[in-house]
């Protein structure tokens, strides 16, 4: 059955990627702008601006760019990019591991601070802790996370001046010799634990605003699904027979109620991912989301469209997990 | 070929033709073991004993022992640059690191926009009619990898210069368009035989685009058989011979840059050993940085508003100087029918508005050519606000009351989205409409440059603007407002043409005196104001550079934008 899943979910992939590749190529050469003008520069001749569109390949007809893209694509390779005339692949795996270390992080703290609010918030249901939970998912939900970055880092940087204002590490400090391309392993690789405690550092700040967000929806999800289930009748029967609170909650309540919020989580990655453009333009952070923002700033159709199919990815990648996970979960799900 | 490099290595080092940093470098980009550098570098004399004997200002690395250092002066920009190119590109951040790493034969001293002082050049001789050029280069005097940089070195570098066609090769092809113009005389000389009279020539060789010289052995290294000249290498990396090594280049982090220990001009005294340009895309953050001393500089990049702030912030001091960057917005000369319209529409717009509330200060009226510039006429005509005298002008030319004007602007550029709405309020108050379409920079960009035909423009495209590349108003008028620069990448995106200023222009290119300019430029101004006005003319730049208190030395100049003379700088000990 996790086989035929699995197949199932790959062949899905493949329509969902061949979609939007062909949404972001419509919309990225709808916008009005001639990519080959903004390479060559502001004030370059005819001349210049020729030699780049013939050598993008700009001057083919519209059909045949989407038809060379899908071609190379399907070789894995997303063509050059016109920002930093590179393979937009070795961009990627440049840009790719700095956003990948801030949202596993920021991951991390939603689900370690976000599933112990949401138990705590439910079992004190209108007390204190709950207050307090509501207060903190609220806001996180209420407030925009580029308001938040800019205040956090107004607060922690500007006043107080305990945490960096961003970038991955200080100025004139060498990143470490790259294994997975996170500062945080490879510096642990490397036995550097000075460069391990700077990464660490500088991932507070933007990871804490990104989770902000992400906690508040994760705590909302377990404090929902354990509210429902602290109301079934096993629960009840458990109670009854005496069964420790501790034992009620953690052994009968908690498994239970983790269905739907496993659910959230897969979907949340997607969305730190989307959220880490706004905070990677606050904190300096040099991942992916700057990448597109600068590509898309720049009519830089290669490297908008390749972010923007590595994130799709991930997304339908994440859902798949999620479904994965059910199966161990609730055995009795059938897919 | 490498065996050829190690050899040269080998024997620059014995000569103590080499730093220990070069050495060290260029061992490591050799593939040499370390054991083996480490020998290369014991071996090596000191290096001021070795070299030969320099005039006074060619010191060397061993003047450490009375070095004061003023540590990495950290400069913020918004942006990174994909290109730093000298030879091929436009921007101002590559423009900044060029200016470091790389030397001309000379450039424009301090503040001045017609003074020159030496760079690789330690003379020059202009002949009588001012078509034969002849610099004399400092001796001994070597690039970044350890390549004499010597007359031949430069005639290399800019033949590359003329045969890349990159953005800036006008710069030099108005006055010197083929490397046989080049005569290498001697190791240190170098001449140009223009064939007629070029009295902007050294002018065009101090501008800040394009007369850098690029190290020939790091171009040759890395040039191949599809790139012959080693572009995509220098659009990334960089050999010069000025003070600071490039160390890292990234777009989205910024440029690192080190000391360069052999440096010509010595590094006695206090100097900063290191230069960071860092990207930082977030205003708070820049202003925070600047605020906490974490950061050293930055230009024109804090909102107006921080600005405020941070004039009376003891931590920061506010350096401001006008520039040769005049802004205006652009008229579709077509589509506005007559030049009576062009004038009643520069009635219409809100100078005083724009220059107080919206530049706060940071703008001075002018018209084309602004005043640091060869041409400048000090009573060029100005418009002023009138909107009666507007309204009737306007009206003149065919349109009527209701009428709507479509007006193109950078949806993320504040100011000019204020201007923009400034002015959409004087044209309504006149009875005609004012459609604001916003979009990103990228597409004004490729409105103006582009080859849309008039009819598919807009009526107006705000925020533009230009400044020469070296002191020439004809540098400065010939690219906006000749009908050869109408569509294909020429910035007359207005579609202006008038038939005398075409006259003006085509004598102005060659002109002979200073007199004869003047009076050109006289009469050209005042077409281009008041009798047949191509765009709106907002004023000339003030820019500002926010420095931490303790930074000193920093002189701008009104034709290098952006960029910081830190060699020159050092940071006040406490």
């Amino acid at each position: 059955m996790l086989t035929r899943l699995i197949v199932r979910r790959l062949i899905f992939l493949i329509f969902v990627l061949f979609g939007l590749s062909l949404i972001t190529f419509g919309l990225s050469h709808i916008i009005p702008g001639d990519p080959a003008r903004l390479m060559a520069g502001p004030r370059a001749g005819k001349s210049a601006v020729a030699k780049i569109r013939e050598q993008y390949g700009l001057n083919d007809p519209l059909p045949e760019q989407y038809v060379t893209y899908v071609r190379n694509l399907t070789r894995g390779d997303f063509g050059t990019s016109f920002t930093t005339r590179r393979p937009v692949s070795d961009d990627l795996k440049r840009y790719l591991p700095a956003t990948i270390e801030l949202g596993a992080i920021a991951f991390v703290m939603s689900t370690l601070v976000g599933v112990p609010l949401g138990i705590l918030s439910s079992v004190r249901r209108d007390k204190l802790p709950d207050h307090i939970a509501r207060f903190i998912s609220i806001s996180g939900l209420a407030l925009p996370v580029f308001w938040l970055a800019i205040m956090a880092q107004f607060v922690f940087f500007g006043r107080l001046g305990w945490l960096p204002d961003g970038a991955r590490l200080p100025i004139g400090t060498d990143a470490p010799p790259t294994v997975t391309g996170l500062y945080t392993i490879d510096s642990l690789i490397g036995g550097d634990w000075e460069l391990f405690r700077l990464s660490l550092v500088h991932l507070i700040m933007p990871a804490t605003v990104l989770a902000y967000g992400s906690l508040a929806v994760v705590t909302r999800m377990v404090r929902g699904g354990m509210l429902e289930v602290l109301n079934q009748d096993y629960i009840r029967t458990a109670r009854a027979k005496g069964i420790t609170p501790q034992a009620v909650i953690f052994g009968h309540a908690v498994k239970n109620a983790m269905l739907p919020t496993v659910t959230s989580l897969g979907l949340q990655i997607g969305l730190l991912l989307s959220g880490a453009f706004l905070v990677e333009i606050v904190f300096s952070w040099p991942g992916i989301g700057r990448y597109a923002v600068e590509a898309i700033q720049r009519l830089d159709y290669n490297a908008t469209m390749a972010t923007t199919l590595v994130i799709a990815l991930i997304f339908v990648l994440m859902n798949l997990v999620v479904d994965i996970l059910y199966l161990f979960l609730d055995p009795r799900i059938e897919y | 070929m490498e065996d050829a490099q190690v050899a040269r290595l080998f024997s620059l080092s014995r000569a103590g033709g080499m730093s220990r940093r070069q050495l060290l470098e260029t061992g490591l980009r050799l593939g040499l073991a370390s054991p083996v550098i480490l020998s290369l570098i014991e071996a090596a004399p000191n290096r001021a004993s070795a070299m030969p004997a320099e005039p006074s200002s060619l010191l060397t690395a061993s003047n450490a022992a009375q070095e004061e250092s003023s540590g990495a002066l950290t400069i913020l920009w918004t942006s990174g640059t994909e290109d730093i190119d000298p030879h091929y590109t436009y921007s101002e951040l590559a423009s900044a690191v060029a200016f470091l790493v790389y030397e001309m034969l000379l450039k424009l001293k301090g503040d001045s926009t017609d003074e020159f002082e030496p760079m690789l050049a330690e003379s020059w001789e202009v002949s009588e009619d001012q078509s034969t050029y002849t610099f004399k280069l400092y001796p001994d005097v070597m690039f970044q990898d350890g390549t004499p940089a010597n007359a031949q070195a430069v005639k290399d570098s800019y033949t590359r210069w003329i045969e890349l066609e990159g953005s800036p090769v006008n710069v030099i092809t108005r006055f010197c368009d083929s490397p046989d113009k080049m005569e290498v005389v001697d190791e240190t000389t170098l001449r140009f035989n223009l064939g007629n009279p070029q009295p902007l020539f050294l002018a065009a060789m101090a501008s800040s685009y394009g007369p850098m010289v690029i190290s020939p052995t790091a171009l040759a290294e890395n040039a191949t058989e599809e790139d012959p000249y080693a572009h995509e290498w220098a659009k990334e990396f960089a050999v010069g011979s000025g003070p600071y090594i490039l160390e890292s280049n990234s777009v989205t982090e910024g440029i690192t840059l080190a000391r360069f220990d052999g440096y010509h001009r010595g590094w006695e005294g206090n100097h900063f050993e290191g230069v960071n340009f860092r990207v930082v895309p977030e205003d708070a953050t820049r202003r925070q940085l600047l605020e906490r001393g974490e950061a050293d500089a930055a230009t024109n990049n804090v909102t107006i508003d921080a600005l405020e702030a941070l004039r009376s912030n003891p931590a920061v001091q506010v350096t401001e100087y006008p520039t040769t960057r005049v802004v205006w917005e652009i008229m579709n000369a077509p589509r506005l029918l007559t030049k009576e319209v062009r004038q009643g529409f520069s009635y219409a717009f809100p100078y005083d508005e724009v220059l107080n509330i919206v530049y706060k200060g940071l703008l001075k009226r002018s018209g084309p050519i602004p005043d640091s510039v060869r041409g400048y006429d000090p009573e060029v005509f100005l418009y002023q606000t009138d909107l009666d005298k507007a309204k009737e002008l306007i009206l003149s030319g065919g349109f009527k009351e209701g009428d709507v004007f479509e007006y193109m602007v950078d949806a993320n550029e504040e100011k000019d989205q204020t201007v923009a709405q400034l002015f959409q309020a004087n044209v309504q108050e006149m009875g005609f409409n004012l459609e604001l379409i916003s979009v990103d920079y990228a597409t004004i960009e490729s409105t103006v440059y582009g080859d849309a035909p008039s009819e598919e423009r807009p009526h107006f495209i705000g925020g533009w603007g230009w400044w020469p590349d070296y002191n020439s108003p004809w540098n400065q008028l010939w690219p906006n407002f000749t009908e050869e620069n109408i569509g294909g990448g020429g910035s007359n995106a207005g579609a202006w043409v008038n038939a005398r200023f075409e006259e003006i222009m085509a004598e102005a290119e060659h002109f002979e005196s200073e007199e004869q300019l003047n009076a050109l430029m006289k009469e050209a101004q005042n077409i281009l104001t008041e009798q047949d006005p191509p765009v709106i003319y907002y004023g000339q730049r003030v820019d500002f550079t926010v420095l931490g208190a303790d930074i000193q030395g920093f002189v701008p100049n009104p034709l290098y934008l952006e960029a910081y003379n830190v060699y020159g700088m050092s940071r006040a000990s406490t």
